[in-house]
């Protein structure tokens, strides 16, 4: 908490004007169906590179959290999610759109959305230093069990999808070894290609895979088009009603703030897990999915809360856990700063301006969605094909600015054609990120515990963390062993 | 909000488009995992003599190519067992998916080989036009809108941030505003 308290001494004007107008550009671009977080931060990153590190990267959170918030308002009024985590919002929030209640579902999906993303920060603030203390005593065998955790749980996270989990993350992980192999200095899979010795760079795919498949997308009219409605600002009344149901509220609340911290899960799994909690606890379960308050609170609480989550294991651990956060690790590997335990130690004042930062985003956010509602809509409306095209130039900008060579421009045009056939195929991205990111923090680990074990394999199941993050990716397995096999079986009879 | 026989047809369409693009991509994948396994003896580094296997460079490449290549095999195998890709030869009455990302993909080369040319203003302010024009944004506003565009994105990346971007070979702004 103390990190969090110092942190108010770093906030400058810089800082702030940032945070704003990452608040106000977040809501904007989450409010457009067609464009995400994802991309958002994807097009913004080489503009964070120009930046500090502390300010680039509050920009980049401020547009990734705010984001889920302006995504709300679409999935609301028009049955079209602005962002994908914003699905389950359409389910409750546009029927009662659709009965006359539109102010009222703005008002709890508002409400529901700050508490969310105030728990969030709560929990990071409160679970990253301890995280972290523990983190410092981590051997490679740890590091290398933490990273294998995180690997198996973003496969596991493509529910119904294992195999194309799979085989992205396979994809990724051996991307990331292609170029400049460290240990024995020679180069693995460059094929004589010039550019590849410096291995594949990670903005450019990055940008590639979300940003130019998108745009691909967007200008090939692969994404419907949306309805036309209209909205007013919620009253107070309607702005405090979220606290009749706090239940529900500060449940999914907390199990946001848990699927965030996890590794490969994410906002979806969040309000889903949440949505169905909401649903069985619920006293009126038969009005969910046709306009139930607390089926909303709950989507909305849980999505919200993910983003400050996700951000506790790469700050602590090093370890990123989802795509976004991947991205954020790319800006820390940018400006020098390796996130971890040792920073902590060493750069107490960026740790507590984040806090700071991710706090006030949340307030900025909140205070722009309301008082830019009637406006919002319209901007939902934005023609789709002028988003694609201002894409381009984005990506060329972004992809080019990162080492100055146009090489990394048509990189990113080759992944934004693996993208788009990723996207057509229904086959999930943020795997092929997590195995680009967390496969030579694996193979590095490995190698090293394994050399100081003289490959004895019991060095990963003596040491109690090591043992403990297995046991914990062998409990999730056999969770989704059995979870399917109940589900073959439903299907059976 | 119920579902008409039409939204049922439109989703099993849908489905189906999916399933032929996923097979594809699987066979691609296990494909160029086969061919890398095929390549690894050479390509996957140094690996000195009496190396233990678990130092080696070669295997984490490898572990995560045959990882990669045996889901994408089984994902291929299933596809194609369900013969996702029957009557598809016969069909040829729609424009291929595919076919708007490739232009675009080849249009996305052209504009970089143009700022290398005329520069980031000129070649984006082009672009632009060219794909408004090509999607059907074609009346006098949306021309606007592109200059409007293009300028804003100098004015924030190059000229307000301080992005650095390759000095074109030939300078456009120059040979019209030469004050």
């Amino acid at each position: 908490m103390s990190y969090f308290l110092n942190g108010f001494e770093n906030l400058s004007l810089d800082l702030l004007l940032v945070l704003i107008s990452g608040a106000m550009g977040g809501v904007i671009l989450g409010a457009i169906p067609g464009l995400g977080p994802a991309i958002a931060v994807a097009v913004l990153l080489p503009v964070s590179f120009t930046m500090e590190p502390l300010i680039g990267l509050s920009m980049l959170l401020g547009v990734y959290s705010a984001s889920v918030y302006g995504g709300a308002v679409p999935a609301i009024l028009i049955n079209t999610p602005g962002t994908a985590v914003n699905v389950l919002t359409t389910f409750d929030g546009y029927p009662m759109a659709r009965r006359g209640e539109a102010r009222r579902a703005l008002g709890l999906a508002y409400s529901a959305s700050f508490v969310g993303g105030m728990v969030s920060i709560l929990a990071l603030t409160v679970l990253s230093h301890p995280l972290a203390r523990i983190a410092a005593t981590f051997t490679s065998a740890d590091y290398a069990a933490a990273a294998f955790l995180g690997l198996a749980l973003v496969t596991l996270a493509q529910k119904g999808d294992l195999l194309a989990g799979i085989m992205m993350l396979g994809l990724g992980a051996f991307l990331s070894t292609i170029g400049f192999e460290k240990v024995f200095t020679s180069q693995r899979f460059t094929l004589d290609i010039e550019f590849l010795r410096g291995g594949v760079p990670l903005v450019p795919a990055v940008l590639g895979l979300f940003a130019i498949s998108q745009a691909f997308a967007l200008l090939s009219g692969q994404v419907p088009p949306t309805r036309k409605a209209t909205a007013r600002r919620s009253t107070l009344k309607e702005l405090l009603e979220v606290f009749h149901y706090p239940v529900t509220l500060f449940r999914s609340s907390g199990f946001g703030v848990l699927m965030g911290v996890l590794p490969g899960v994410g906002e979806w799994m969040a309000q889903f897990f949440s949505y169905e909690l909401a649903k069985r606890g619920s006293k009126t379960p038969e009005k969910f999915g046709d306009g139930a308050p607390e089926g909303l609170i709950a989507a909305e609480s849980a999505n919200n809360a993910v983003p400050a989550s996700a951000m506790v294991p790469l700050l602590s651990l090093g370890i990123p856990g989802e795509a976004l956060t991947a991205m954020m690790m790319s800006v820390f590997l940018v400006h020098n700063v390796f996130p971890g335990p040792t920073l902590f130690a060493t750069r107490p004042d960026f740790i507590g301006g984040l806090y700071v930062s991710m706090f006030l985003v949340n307030i900025f956010a909140v205070v722009f969605l309301y008082l830019i509602t009637p406006w919002l809509i319209r901007i939902c409306h934005l023609d789709q094909r002028i988003i694609g095209a201002v894409i381009f130039p984005l990506v060329l900008v972004g992809a080019y600015s990162i080492n100055y060579n146009i090489v990394d421009c048509y990189i990113a045009l080759a992944f934004g054609l693996f993208g788009f056939a990723f996207k057509m195929a229904d086959l999930p991205t943020a795997p092929i990120l997590i195995g680009m990111i967390l496969g030579p923090i694996f193979e590095n680990r490995f190698r090293q515990a394994m050399s100081i074990a003289n490959g004895d394999w019991s060095i990963f199941v003596t040491r109690p963390v090591s043992l403990g993050l297995l046991c914990i990716a062998a409990l999730i397995l056999l969770a989704y062993l059995y979870s399917s096999m109940k589900e073959r079986k439903r299907h059976e009879t | 909000m119920t579902e008409t026989t039409s939204d049922v047809l439109d989703e099993a369409a849908r489905l189906r488009e999916r399933d032929r693009w996923r097979t594809a991509v699987a066979v691609a994948i296990a494909l160029l995992c086969g061919v890398m396994l095929a390549l690894a003896p050479g390509h996957s580094g140094r690996t000195p003599p009496g190396t233990p296997y678990y130092n080696a460079a070669w295997l984490m490449p490898v572990v995560a190519l045959v990882i990669a290549g045996g889901a994408a095999l089984a994902l291929a195998v299933r596809g194609l067992r369900s013969g996702v890709f029957r009557g598809l030869a016969t069909r040829g009455d729609t424009r291929p998916a595919w076919l708007g990302p490739v232009i675009l993909a080849v249009s996305f080369g052209l504009y970089i080989q143009l700022t290398l040319l005329i520069g980031f203003l000129g070649a984006s302010l082009a672009y632009i036009l060219v794909l408004f024009v090509a999607t059907g944004l074609r009346r006098w506003p949306y021309l606007l809108l592109a200059l409007g565009l293009a300028v804003a994105l100098q004015l924030i990346f190059i000229d307000l941030l301080d992005i650095w971007m390759p000095t074109p070979k030939v300078d456009l702004v120059a040979a019209i505003w030469p004050w």
